[in-house]
């Protein structure tokens, strides 16, 4: 059965939320059912068939055009696989329990946020707060794992308290702020001060930050056997990743001593 | 040779149902002969029994051999040891969880809940305590065993968790560095113990040479143990003793040495008597142990000293698994 496809008829007038178009969503509805959803944000109503043709599909394998106007694309996805070919706007597979979301272009912000379970794949580079909550929100992501092959923006892993985190390029400012537990795996350098206000978890990069802060501490160079399946984990994720440096010795930062120290940056030696 | 039964590998089995009842006679049927040979119409009568496997790896192969020889150690008879365990096989980079040299190893128990405990411990004492090694499953069963969920506490407070791949491990720090252990272990219920070779040769030194050549046939099937020093049991046993204190002793029936006062089982031209015993994972690989096993026997033959192969039973009562010697030659 082939994959049911969303062609864009052509670059939508506001922001949408796709977040209607997901296999739970979708299952046992007609075209002119599906046709009929509504997408808008705004007081304009627009449904699914005024901004996309519709070919219909196995619900369980979803391809979508991209477009930096769609927001909430494979928000709330259990199961299945969601392509999208192109970029997305803000909250890409927010609270996602499950599935793949695979997006070929950029993210905006908020990418993966509060994600629980399955996969997140942006091709591109990703926006602020990956994978992390919304302004009130306690925790960010819960399980599962996000993986952008290019560069993330500021604060990725923001609360995080479980799953996995992989960034292809360089990261934004204070990555893995306010970490409960988890891993983010920076492949490249960060901007300021990562690991701010970490209480536990891990944070793996792999060049240097814009500045340190002084509440890590250097706990001195080992070979640490998890490293090694970790890199395991992203070569999975990214296939032409370097990884090999991180399966070697490695130097490790305690933190964030201004809350527990139970934290740890973990760099190559 | 029917009724060779109360051998060192089960006679703590036998013990632990309470209830010894007396053997029967294998079915009547013909003996065979293959080689000069005599392969006798006996089967090894197996048991179901609890077990895991075990990945330990390490910077280099010698310290995995090291942490697998020290955790499977004392570990033949569940009885006397608590669990029967063995080194399964050796394992490539390629085949590890973490990329380095690694061993395999088996461990049965009765019971899942002694396997957990014995389990736990022999890790916490032999694998925990090894220079640069680190512990995985080894297995996909249709149960968990906690391993390090269990083993995470001796890391005081300074442990941590890591989710990865969808398997939890834990990091326990240790003066090397960290001990990296999977917080569990998968577990079948559907793994077998017992099967049994037994091998008569005409001296002790040519019964041993073959009984070296079919260890080393069956240590190659995978998802096998033995669990015995060297593969080999000579010491079998018979329940009871003339001593009160005794629950078990030697089987003087078996005793070369003894042929002429007691009641031999043992034909005149049998100068030695050497059992092979195996655990497995599934039924199919102990059948597939016990043929390896025969065939090489079989290969050595009666100009190698032997004079006939056969297999313990408790007449086909105790253990819902018979493997048939004569069933394993075709």
């Amino acid at each position: 059965m082939t994959a049911m496809a969303f062609k864009l008829r052509g670059e939508p007038d506001q922001r949408l939320d796709l977040s209607a178009l997901t296999p739970d969503r979708l299952n046992g509805l007609s075209e002119a059912a599906v046709a009929a959803l509504p997408l808008h944000m705004g007081k304009t109503p627009v449904t699914v068939g005024d901004v996309f043709r519709i070919i219909m599909g196995d619900v369980a394998d979803i391809r979508i055009d991209g477009s930096e106007r769609l927001d909430h694309v494979g928000a709330g996805l259990t199961r299945g696989r969601l392509t999208v070919e192109g970029g997305v706007g803000a909250y890409a597979g927010r609270a996602m329990a499950g599935g793949e979301l695979k997006i070929q272009g950029n993210a905006g912000p908020y990418a993966g946020s509060i994600l629980s379970g399955g996969l997140v794949h942006i091709g591109g580079e990703a926006g602020d707060f990956l994978g992390g909550p919304r302004p009130g929100e306690m925790r960010g992501m819960r399980g599962g794992t996000v993986a952008a092959a290019g560069r993330a923006g500021d604060r990725a892993g923001d609360r995080m308290r479980r799953g996995l985190i992989v960034i292809g390029g360089d990261a934004g400012d204070f990555p893995g702020s306010r970490m409960i537990a988890g891993t983010v795996a920076i492949l490249g350098g960060c901007g300021r001060l990562p690991g701010y206000l970490m209480r536990r978890g891990t944070i793996v990069l792999g060049g240097d930050a814009a500045s340190w802060a002084p509440t890590f501490a250097e706990s001195g160079v080992a070979e640490l056997t998890v490293m090694r399946l970790i890199a395991r984990e992203v070569k999975t994720l990214m296939p032409s990743a370097a990884v090999a440096v991180l399966e070697g010795s490695v130097r490790r930062f305690a933190g964030d001593l201004a809350i527990s120290g139970k934290g740890e940056i973990i760099r190559p030696a | 040779m029917a009724d060779v039964k109360a051998r060192t590998g089960i006679w703590g089995r036998l013990i632990g149902w309470k209830a010894a009842p007396e053997p029967e006679p294998d079915p009547p049927g013909d003996t065979a002969m293959r080689n000069g040979v005599r392969i006798d119409t006996a089967f090894a009568e197996a048991f179901p029994m609890s077990a895991t496997a075990l990945i330990i790896t390490a910077p280099a192969i010698e310290w995995a051999r090291i942490a697998a020889a020290s955790l499977t150690g004392f570990a033949t008879s569940v009885i006397g040891c608590g669990v029967e365990a063995g080194v399964d096989r050796e394992l490539a980079t390629s085949d590890t969880p973490d990329g380095r040299p690694g061993v395999r190893v088996l461990i049965f128990a009765m019971a899942a809940a002694d396997l957990e405990k014995h389990t736990v411990a022999r890790v916490g004492q032999c694998v925990l305590t090894c220079a640069g090694t680190a512990c995985y499953s080894g297995l996909d069963g249709e149960a968990r065993i906690k391993l390090g969920a269990n083993l995470r506490y001796f890391g005081d407070g300074y442990q941590s968790s890591k989710l990865i791949g969808g398997k939890r491990y834990w990091r326990v720090p240790v003066m090397d560095g960290e001990f990296l252990c999977e917080a569990s272990a998968g577990m079948t219920a559907s793994a077998v113990g017992g099967g049994n070779l037994l091998i008569l040769g005409k001296t002790a030194p040519e019964t041993l040479r073959a009984a070296e050549t079919a260890v080393a046939a069956i240590r190659a099937v995978p998802d096998t143990i033995l669990p015995f020093p060297g593969g080999l049991v000579r010491s079998g046993s018979k329940v009871g003793s003339k001593y009160k204190f005794m629950i078990a002793s030697t089987n003087e029936a078996y005793c070369p040495t003894l042929k002429a006062v007691t009641a031999t089982k043992l034909d005149p031209a049998t100068g030695c008597v050497l059992e092979i015993v195996i655990d497995g994972l599934t039924v199919g690989a102990v059948a597939n142990a016990m043929r390896a096993g025969l065939k090489a026997l079989i290969e050595v033959g009666g100009k190698g000293g032997l004079v006939a192969i056969s297999a313990g039973n408790y007449g086909g009562k105790l253990g819902p698994h018979h493997f048939h010697l004569h069933e394993l030659l075709a």
